[in-house]
């Protein structure tokens, strides 16, 4: 991460401190999967602490929630904590997505993304997925930061897309997540479709792909303002330089 | 594929991104077709399986798929979930939590494994990453599996976006070393061909999960 106490102009050094700080709050960070063990989730936790600044949530599975809760009680900033719900495929019984998500607002996460049923998405079973999302967002919807509910819509035709949408749309969804990352990734194309349908319907949350400042860039352009990337913090740094040259501080 | 080895195959579509009713409905008559005993679907599959019940594949459901990182409690309270939305399974495939077992956490499997049996009294198998185990946190899954009257080992969860290491023969010979034969190890991977699946069982598989789209198998 960029070191500021190189910058020889002080006020300049604490307003792109401060921009570089705004611009990485719209960010996801974090660590999730299978074989992600403690020490894996504590280096990663002590990289984003060297920043002083935090993403828009800190992600990470279930089990690691207490320790990472623990890791960040000295810190510098509030993080919020989310967990992703029948990752990536959606394949939970709703019951199970229920329960899952009354665990995690018990045990105190902030932010979360539930999967949707790829299989019913696929089968074009909307009328499941406007049932399933609407049970969600009734029992939970003002209980977390944001319910973001994830489509994987590098796999399906704009036709599917709309018709997602209009499922959760109906359910009263407000966040949509377009692709759940594990290697599949968001395109500007996805998000501009969703937005030229639903214009100002829903909070867009891009993920997947982006790996680039101009992506990000681009993103906030559309008007999403919530992004994952695994690159956030590689891309703040790009984000820094870009203000720098800026304002003259290197 | 001979007869005999057809009888230690069991077809799936979890690790599959696209999965629509029609595929698991060809999942099951693929089995029908080739003579393959059990399939693994994961729990919103099951309403399309229902049709097969009494058809002569049995079916495992697998649960927490494929991170297994949810606390103990919610994987037995998704096998009662999917106990209530459906008869359909006959033995559960927990993905067990890796990462966590190997930051000590021991007791964590233990108490999956335990309560998952409790929560329907039907078959629990384990979904492990096998190849990404060291020795020592192999060795004492095992002997955790064992204790806890596990029936099988599941090598690997398949799930190719993972950038993770896959089992091999010698993770095989690996697990066979540590359960002998009080568990049954089932291998899984990337099969391309008839002699990659004998070659698992000849290296101490009991049973060899192949994906659905695989070509080994005929339509």
């Amino acid at each position: 991460m960029f070191d500021f106490s190189v910058i020889k102009n002080q006020e300049i050094a604490e307003k792109v401190f401060k921009e570089a700080k705004d611009f990485l709050s719209l960010c996801h960070f974090g660590l999730q999967g299978i074989t992600r063990t403690e020490d894996d989730v504590k280096q990663i936790v002590e990289k984003l602490k060297k920043t002083k600044m935090a993403p828009l949530a800190f992600d990470t599975e279930m089990q690691f929630v207490p320790m990472v809760r623990e890791l960040f009680s000295d810190y510098c900033c509030k993080v919020r904590l989310h967990c992703a719900v029948s990752y990536p495929m959606g394949r939970y019984v709703t019951a199970t997505k229920m329960n899952t998500i009354s665990k995690l607002r018990e045990i105190g996460v902030e932010d979360i993304c539930v999967c949707l049923d790829w299989q019913a998405v696929f089968s074009g079973r909307y009328s499941k997925i406007e049932a399933e999302a609407g049970e969600i967002v009734k029992e939970f919807q003002n209980d977390f930061y944001r319910v973001a509910f994830v489509i994987p819509a590098t796999l399906m035709s704009d036709t599917q897309i709309i018709e997602t949408c209009k499922a959760l749309d109906s359910a009263q969804v407000v966040s949509v997540k377009v692709n759940p990352g594990a290697k599949l990734g968001v395109s500007f194309e996805e998000v501009a479709l969703i937005k030229r349908n639903f214009p100002n319907r829903f909070d867009v949350h891009p993920s997947g792909n982006i790996r680039t400042l101009a992506d990000v860039l681009r993103y906030r352009e559309m008007g999403c303002n919530n992004i994952h990337t695994a690159s956030a913090l590689e891309i703040t740094d790009a984000y820094i330089m870009k203000k720098l040259k800026e304002y003259g501080g290197i | 594929m001979t007869e005999t080895i057809l009888k230690k195959i069991i077809l799936t579509n979890i690790p599959n991104y696209y999965v629509t009713d029609e595929n698991c409905e060809n999942l099951y008559y693929k089995a029908l077709a080739n003579g393959i005993p059990r399939v693994l679907i994961g729990p919103s599959s099951m309403r399309s399986a229902e049709e097969f019940a009494a058809r002569g594949v049995k079916t495992g459901v697998s649960i927490a798929y494929p991170s297994g990182t949810v606390c103990p409690e919610l994987k037995a309270q998704e096998i009662r979930d999917c106990e209530a939305e459906s008869k359909i399974a006959d033995m559960y495939f927990v993905t067990a939590a890796v990462g966590y077992f190997m930051s000590g956490h021991e007791e964590n499997l233990a108490q999956e494994a335990r309560l998952c049996k409790e929560a329907s009294g039907k078959p629990v198998y384990l979904i492990i990453e096998a190849a990404e185990m060291p020795d020592e946190y192999l060795e004492k899954l095992c002997r955790t599996a064992k204790k806890e009257e596990i029936k099988g080992i599941l090598l690997s969860t398949a799930f190719m976006p993972y950038d993770i290491k896959r089992p091999g023969i010698e993770d095989i010979r690996r697990v066979k070393k540590y359960v002998k034969d009080e568990l049954e190890i089932i291998a899984a991977g990337v099969f391309e061909s008839e002699e990659d699946v004998v070659n698992a069982i000849e290296a101490g598989a009991d049973a060899v999960m192949v994906n659905e789209s695989c070509k080994i198998v005929k339509a």
